[in-house]
């Protein structure tokens, strides 16, 4: 079974992207890993790696991988109520319904603790370092990418923008 | 720069080589992908001589999460699959860092496919690290999940919640997967107070108070179900929640209250649609030529709550099933058919939620008798005051009439004959018209008369007129079909109003009415009774009455009309006085049981 290290998933990406090219911006959406032109509904799956060095600083982003499936989905995604929040924003070229996603910060969140006897209880946990997982069904029109940091200190703040080409 | 290059590709290589696939187990599927829940089941730390465990694990959990309700009952609208990704080592990490670390639980760390691992401060919180690796197998192997479940290997108690729903294999664990997919799919909040800034508005938690009006009110009748503060003080005594200690989203040992399964619910019937076939497709114009029958593939869960009410051009059809047979005479050139269905399940008392959720089915049908614009009336003469019905059926556009309406159908009271005209007008073609005459007849000129008034034992006389044929009804069940009518030997009972319908030589009819009255004096003979004696007869201003029966006797005198005039009480002999003008008159006497009527002319 193959297996790899994080380095090496992301000299993956650092060839997949923008045909190889500087920069984590761009993604060429044909360029996707298992991404098969021969079907009409595409999801991407993708990883961003959150980190910031001191609580306060701005998060630095990088896609550490980006990996297709054939389908569509229905986007089941759990409501996420926290204070501090990842927003995905896809932005499409051509006019369109641009909903926003909300996703769990991955520095800032609160997880459940439950006990044998079942009792739950709510912890919150900070990182330095955390991965936000997302599907994003391909759609016409298919721009863009914006990633936003809501916090309770610094409101929104834009913190990555991931682009498509085709 | 080119040994660069060099490895970069070959990295792309390897790359494609990772996106591998692996073994998808089916554990339960009851239909499409498209139109189920479909709950994905990933193993950590099963080695691949551990898989058959892992299958049997993954079946576990999955019964294990359907024997909640609402999930039994919808069962058949989820799927659940299980990958076999096995790790190269058994068992998950252990950091053994943290104060509540079980003391008994090996520490150290093992190579497992997710990278499951207890917390490093918070030991039961476990998670898995390998994010990535996750998400390659679900986009190579079921990019179209919907919930996902990661069992951890080892059979201390631990687990986590998130986007994805991680637990162990202890006997208690799996209440942390089905809590957490109370989250991710039902969006639901936590019922047990997790502190200050975890309340927000949710199905199962608010800050309204009021029972009128408060998000779960529908389910206030129910045991267990209330309003319950989160705390006493503070923010936790701002919130509110439906059940104290009740609800799987309070206690892992809990089933799901009932505000919860009703959120459950609306959020399964939001993704899932009951209706699964159609016969005959709904795409163009169904042609009925011999007749057809529709079906519906209904997703029925169970119990079957689905009601389906079946339409056809606005009128509600007896059929409630899920296939219907019609005619070509029933459907028109444009007919609609509609099917409604309706979960009707008790899981659920949303308001007016039946208009929300209602899914509907509509063919657009068409008849072969149909084709062309035509005019049927259903009554094209009438009797004044009468109506009849025009339709119009074969027009392609929109039909007019010459009285203003607007409608295929339109139903008439003329009161003389009229003419009708319906006009089919579509755009790009000549108006066509069509027309109608109605006759109206006048009603007969009905008349009903009798003789009386009268008294008992004398003969009704009724008579009739104005029409050619007449039926007669009155008191006692009285009927003739005659003109004229007689009735002998009246009795009070016969007293009361006589209908005759009369119809005429057109057929139309009129009934009238004539009042019967008669007085309970007996019709006089003309012998006296020996114990009774009135005199003088005739008489002028006075007469005399003498009996020869002792006690009271009374003496009543009326009119010709029947209008009593006098009432005398005496025994033996009396004299009246008279001052009526001169006629003829009738007397009632009676002395008890007896009793006798006679004549008097008054000059």
């Amino acid at each position: 079974m193959p297996r790899f290290s994080n380095a090496i998933v992301i000299a993956v990406l650092a060839v997949l992207l923008v045909g190889c090219g500087p920069g984590r911006s761009t993604l060429t959406i044909s360029k996707v890993p298992n991404y098969d032109k021969s079907v009409s509904d595409h999801i991407f799956f993708l990883d961003f790696r959150v980190t910031a060095e001191n609580q306060g600083d701005r998060e630095k982003v990088e896609l550490v991988k980006a990996i297709s499936g054939s389908g569509r989905m229905k986007n089941i995604l759990r409501p996420v109520h926290y204070p501090y929040q990842i927003k995905a924003i896809p932005r499409y070229a051509a006019s369109a319904l641009e909903k926003e996603l909300i996703f769990e910060h991955p520095l800032f969140n609160a997880r459940e603790v439950s006990e044998p006897g079942g009792t739950i209880t709510k912890v919150a946990v900070t990182n330095t370092e955390g991965i936000i997982s997302m599907r994003l069904q391909e759609a016409p029109g298919l721009d863009r990418l914006e990633l936003y940091s809501v916090t309770p200190e610094k409101g929104t703040v834009k913190i990555y923008t991931l682009r498509f080409k085709p | 720069m080119k040994k660069l290059f060099t490895i970069l590709f070959a990295v792309c290589l390897s790359c494609a080589a990772f996106a591998q696939k692996f073994q998808v187990d089916t554990l339960y599927k009851s239909g499409s992908i498209d139109n189920r829940i479909n709950v994905v089941i990933l193993g950590d730390g099963f080695t691949a001589d551990e898989m058959p465990k892992f299958a049997r694990e993954a079946r576990e959990f999955a019964d294990y999460f359907l024997a909640y309700q609402p999930y039994t009952r919808y069962r058949n609208y989820f799927n659940f699959f299980a990958i076999q990704t096995p790790s190269n080592e058994s068992g998950v990490t252990n950091p053994g860092t943290s104060p509540d670390a079980y003391p008994d639980q090996p520490v150290g760390k093992k190579d497992t496919f997710y990278g499951a691992s207890f917390g490093s401060y918070i030991h039961r919180l476990v998670t898995i690290t390998k994010y990535e690796v996750k998400d390659e197998v679900l986009a190579v192997n079921f990019p179209s999940f919907d919930l996902v479940v990661v069992l951890v290997n080892t059979t201390f108690y631990g687990g986590s919640g998130g986007s994805i729903a991680v637990h162990t294999l202890h006997d208690q664990a799996n209440g942390i997967g089905v809590h957490e997919i109370g989250h991710t799919f039902s969006h639901l909040n936590d019922e047990y107070w997790a502190g200050p800034g975890y309340g927000w508005e949710a199905p199962n938690m608010t800050l309204n108070n009021n029972p009128a009006t408060i998000k779960w009110k529908n389910w206030l009748n129910e045991p267990d179900i209330g309003i319950y503060q989160h705390g006493f003080s503070g923010e936790a005594a701002l919130w509110h929640k439906p059940a104290s200690g009740k609800c799987l989203m309070e206690y892992l040992i809990q089933e799901l209250c009932a505000v919860c399964r009703e959120q459950t619910t609306e959020r399964i019937l939001q993704y899932i649609n009951p209706v699964e076939g159609i016969e005959p497709d709904t795409a163009g114009i169904v042609d009925i030529e011999g007749g057809k029958t529709f079906s519906l593939g209904l997703l029925k869960p169970n119990p079957n709550t689905l009601r389906v009410k079946w339409s056809l051009d606005g009128k509600i059809l007896e059929n409630t099933g899920d296939h219907i047979s019609l005619t070509p005479a029933q459907v028109t050139e444009s007919s609609i058919l509609i099917a409604m269905v309706f979960d009707s399940t008790t899981m659920s008392r949303k308001d007016s939620i039946e208009k929300l959720r209602t899914r509907t089915v509509k063919w657009s049908l068409k008849s072969n008798q149909s084709n062309i614009f035509q005019l049927a009336v259903s009554i094209d003469t009438l009797c004044a005051g009468g109506e009849s019905t025009l339709t119009t059926t074969g027009c392609r556009g929109t039909v007019t009439w010459s009285g203003g309406e607007s409608a295929k159908s339109i139903t008439v009271r003329p009161d003389k004959t009229t003419a009708y005209s319906a006009y089919c007008a579509v755009e790009g073609v000549p108006t066509l018209k069509l027309d109608a005459l109605i006759t109206v007849h006048p009603l007969p000129a009905a008349t009903a008369s009798n003789s009386g008034p009268y008294f008992e034992g004398s003969t009704i006389e009724l008579t009739a007129g104005g029409g050619v044929t007449y039926a007669w009804a009155g008191p006692l069940t009285y009927s003739a079909n005659t003109a004229s009518a007689s009735i002998p030997d009246a009795k009070v009972a016969n007293s009361g109003i006589y209908e005759v319908k009369v119809t005429d030589v057109n057929g139309c009819s009129k009934t009238v009415q004539t009042e019967v009255k008669v007085d309970p004096v007996l019709a006089v003979g003309n012998q006296n009774e020996e114990w009774v004696k009135v005199s003088p007869n005739p008489a002028e201003d006075h007469i005399s009455v003498e009996t020869a029966l002792p006690g009271e006797s009374i003496l009543v005198l009326y009119d010709q009309s029947g209008r009593k005039l006098l009432t005398r009480l005496f025994t033996l002999k009396t004299e009246i006085t008279l001052r009526i003008p001169a006629g003829l008159y009738a007397y009632h006497f009676s002395n008890g049981t007896r009793e006798t009527s006679g004549k008097i002319a008054i000059r």
